[in-house]
């Protein structure tokens, strides 16, 4: 398959808001059922190993005409939840049985709840992870909280999940992580070769779609992009950050990149980068997600940094290991976790020297005259100064 | 006899409307606000009145044999008539203010050109009147200052041009003057300029003048005015004779369709989803909350970002085949994504019907806030006179809430006025 193919499958995907895809998957065997589930992180290992479709929903984008979703909350948070719920009330989501939503922030919790109340025959978890990183407390509080999302799916399909299914379920997913390095290690490293406009495309629709299938795409797409003939341009390399609840419009993405920049890192959709290694596939599965989401996750605004002295070096480290020469830290408007650290973050940037632009938007934004404008002034300053 | 009055003190123009005790409506007012909310008041109350003498014309004339068919005819002639002799008195006052204006440094020494100048001007401007009042005429507007500052411009500039004095001069008096003209009450004796606008006219007949001149001999008492819209806390009322503008306009859409129970207004600056109850009163209510994105505001500064009447945007973006997505809430932000599009090469008629499609979309969500739509649907405000605004609510409500009756009135820039005026007769009356 050519890049092309490749890029337009996902883009087609993503921009379905009717979710042909997983209805189709689903009406392939009578047994199948759908479970969405919404950003920042979610053990995908689970719902895979319980037979279901993980289906990643990250709101309705650009093409969402939002009419009631408004009426449910106030004004001032961000438009991921009002799309969503648009999304439900439009029965856009009717064929999806059951629903996680992991912790980001208050506006996603309450969601669960709204969720419960309007759509009383979803299986409808709220995924509460832990806070406290210490392995004896937050580590047996989430095995905890994956014993009971274990009983809810079992409750939701009607069968036993066995650790062996799980363990099963974690190899293909260690993949899927492996897969995903490589094409953000490659990225990094020839960024003309693999734009994010595309890299971008290629992780979203993976939170779409069967995990093999995912899997063999993403093989695909590194050996058809390697062979791309695309020219070297004067770019500056950033980093993204904040961007990894709601997620941008795609032209959004672009504009960036017209701007002069060459994205090397980012944070959008964190999903499937969320667990920085391979999850053990011996011994106790449930111990072996909750070990590796305690000790070896990103770490992301949704997630407490107890001491304050540490706070942005991951942003710092993540800058280093990238090549990157600035930071955009893009967010959501209304977004709390984000906007909240964002003066930690770039203050920890600031001590190391790495400059940043800060800007905010919502999924729908239409307007990329200013994102153009600032993210050009900062690729230009970037080249000025050096 | 008795009537109840409502004034509705909007943020651009000012409405009111007489009743009489049986509900019925007996004249129709309206101004523009200029800033003076108790000018204002008082001129659409009187233009009101007007109106009101013209009804009670209208139905003393009705019981006439010899002149069945001809009425409206006739009333159209004294109308026009009274107008001109209105505009004459108006003229006669703003000769007089500029003329008392001719002071200060930059006259010195040339007052006496500058008197002889401005009598010249105003010597035409009485005669082009004529013209302006003349039968089948359609004036550009119905404001004072529109009217005169029109003319003023064309003649003054002639004047000085013969004259050899620079028209500035004159166009400084003038514009400090109607000012004040503007914001000086309206002279009474309405029912004296009736009579002359009888004299002038050419319908002499005692058949017509008997019924006209006891019609005007009717007494209007000023029985009960209720005040509304956002200049309200300037009436001279007490606070009991003060309805919101919500109610207000709830009730006024449920005297123009007694079976309204869903109301959306699109005002200048605010959008309101207001659900009543069988007898009109507001059930529950919904307004925007973030600023006037979404608002008529909105379309008139789109209006002018593309320099186009108000008036045009909505049958050019009748002509579209291909909308355009525009996104943001903010309506200066609209403007800059606006320019974006059109640098992008998009169509104008394509943008303006996503910029229709954008407005009636947060209206929507406001509806949705307030308790969706219920059978009947009644949409009122400026907006609602925009094709475009309304061919996308319809689609919208169609799909969103299935058949609803939508009832649209031409009128419907009164419903507020409509309202308190409804509000003056439940007070006395009920």
């Amino acid at each position: 398959m050519s890049v092309a193919d490749i890029v337009s499958r996902c883009e087609r995907m993503i921009e379905d808001l009717d979710f042909n895809y997983a209805r189709k998957w689903k009406a392939a065997k009578p047994s199948r059922k759908v479970v969405g589930f919404l950003p920042v992180y979610a053990p995908l290992e689970m719902i895979h190993a319980a037979g279901c479709l993980p289906l990643g929903i990250f709101g309705g984008g650009d093409q969402m005409e939002v009419i009631h979703g408004d009426a449910y909350y106030q004004s001032y948070i961000c438009r991921i939840p009002r799309s969503t719920i648009e999304l439900g009330v439009t029965n856009r989501l009717d064929f999806v049985e059951g629903m996680i939503f992991p912790f980001v922030c208050d506006v996603i919790r309450n969601l669960s709840g709204i969720w419960k109340m309007m759509f009383p025959n979803v299986w409808t978890k709220f995924f509460d992870t832990p806070q406290n990183f210490d392995a004896s407390l937050g580590g047996t509080y989430y095995t905890q909280e994956l014993v009971e999302l274990r009983e809810g799916l079992e409750h939701l399909t009607g069968r036993t999940i066995s650790d062996d299914d799980i363990r099963n379920s974690i190899r293909l997913y260690n993949e899927n992580r492996r897969l995903v390095r490589e094409v953000y290690a490659f990225r990094a490293n020839q960024p003309w070769l693999a734009p994010t406009s595309e890299v971008y495309l290629l992780m979203r629709a993976g939170l779409m779609m069967d995990v093999e299938e995912h899997n063999q795409m993403l093989r695909d797409y590194i050996t058809a992009a390697a062979a791309e003939d695309r020219p070297k341009r004067d770019n500056v390399r950033v980093a993204i950050f904040g961007s990894f609840c709601e997620q941008p419009p795609l032209n959004l993405i672009k504009s960036i990149e017209m701007a002069g920049c060459y994205v090397v890192d980012d944070d959008y959709a964190l999903v499937n980068r969320f667990l920085m290694v391979d999850v053990l596939t011996e011994g106790d599965p449930l111990k072996a997600l909750a070990t590796t989401y305690i000790e070896n996750s990103v770490e992301t605004s949704c997630k407490y940094v107890p001491d304050g002295k540490v706070k942005g070096k991951f942003h710092v480290d993540a800058v280093k290991a990238c090549g990157a020469e600035g930071v955009i830290y893009a967010t959501p408007s209304f977004c709390d976790p984000a906007l909240l650290d964002r003066p930690m973050v770039c203050h920890a940037l600031t001590e190391a020297g790495i400059p940043y632009i800060a800007f905010k938007y919502a999924e729908n934004s239409g307007q990329m005259q200013p994102i153009r404008e600032q993210a050009g002034t900062f690729a230009d300053s970037i080249k000025l100064w050096s | 006899m008795r009537c109840f009055i409502g004034i509705d003190l909007g943020s651009t123009t000012t409405k009111a409307v007489v009743m009489d005790e049986n509900l019925q409506i007996l004249g129709r007012g309206i101004t523009n606000s200029r800033s003076n909310y108790d000018t204002a008041a008082a001129v659409s109350k009187q233009e009101a009145l007007i109106d009101t003498r013209l009804t009670l014309f209208r139905r003393a004339l009705g019981s006439v044999p010899e002149v069945s068919g001809k009425v409206d005819d006739i009333l159209s002639d004294l109308e026009r008539n009274f107008r001109h002799v209105q505009f004459l008195e108006q003229l006669e006052d703003l000769q007089q203010t500029c003329i008392a204006n001719i002071k200060g440094p930059r006259f010195a020494g040339r007052e006496k050109v500058v008197i002889e100048a401005l009598e010249g001007t105003f010597s035409r401007l009485r005669e082009s009147s004529a013209a302006q009042y003349a039968p089948g005429v359609k004036r550009k507007s119905d404001f004072f200052r529109d009217l005169a500052g029109a003319e003023f411009m064309s003649h003054g500039e002639a004047v000085c041009k013969e004259a050899g004095l620079g028209f500035d001069l004159i166009l400084n008096v003038y514009d400090k003057s109607i000012i004040e003209v503007e914001n000086r009450p309206p002279s009474g004796d309405m029912e004296g300029k009736f009579v002359r606008a009888l004299e002038k006219g050419t319908m002499t007949g005692a058949s017509i003048l008997a019924p006209v001149q006891s019609a005007l001999a009717i007494p209007l008492e000023e029985t009960y005015v209720v005040g509304t819209g956002y200049g309200r806390v300037r009436l001279p009322f007490p606070k009991e004779h003060i309805r919101s503008e919500i109610l207000c306009h709830g009730l006024g859409a449920h005297m123009m369709y007694p079976e309204t129970r869903t109301v959306l207004d699109i005002g200048g600056q605010d959008t309101k989803g207001i659900q009543v109850d069988p007898v009109g009163i507001v059930e529950n209510f919904q307004m925007n909350d973030r600023c006037a994105a979404g608002c008529g505001r909105y379309l008139g500064y789109i209006a002018d970002e593309m320099n186009m009447g108000l008036h045009e945007l909505g049958p050019l973006a009748m002509k579209s085949n291909k909308q355009v997505r525009i996104n943001s809430t903010c309506t200066v932000f609209a403007g800059a994504e606006l320019r974006d599009r059109l640098a992008l090469g998009e169509k104008r008629e394509d943008i303006l019907a996503g910029l229709h499609r954008a407005i009636i979309l947060r209206a929507m969500s406001i509806l949705s806030r307030a308790g969706g739509v219920k059978d009947q649907f009644t949409f009122t405000g400026g907006v609602a006179k925009n094709e475009a605004a309304v061919r996308e609510l319809r689609k919208l409500i169609k799909e969103n809430y299935g058949d609803v009756t939508i009832n649209i009135d031409p009128d419907s820039i009164y419903t507020g006025a409509l309202g308190g005026a409804t509000f003056a007769v439940r007070a006395v009356v009920n």
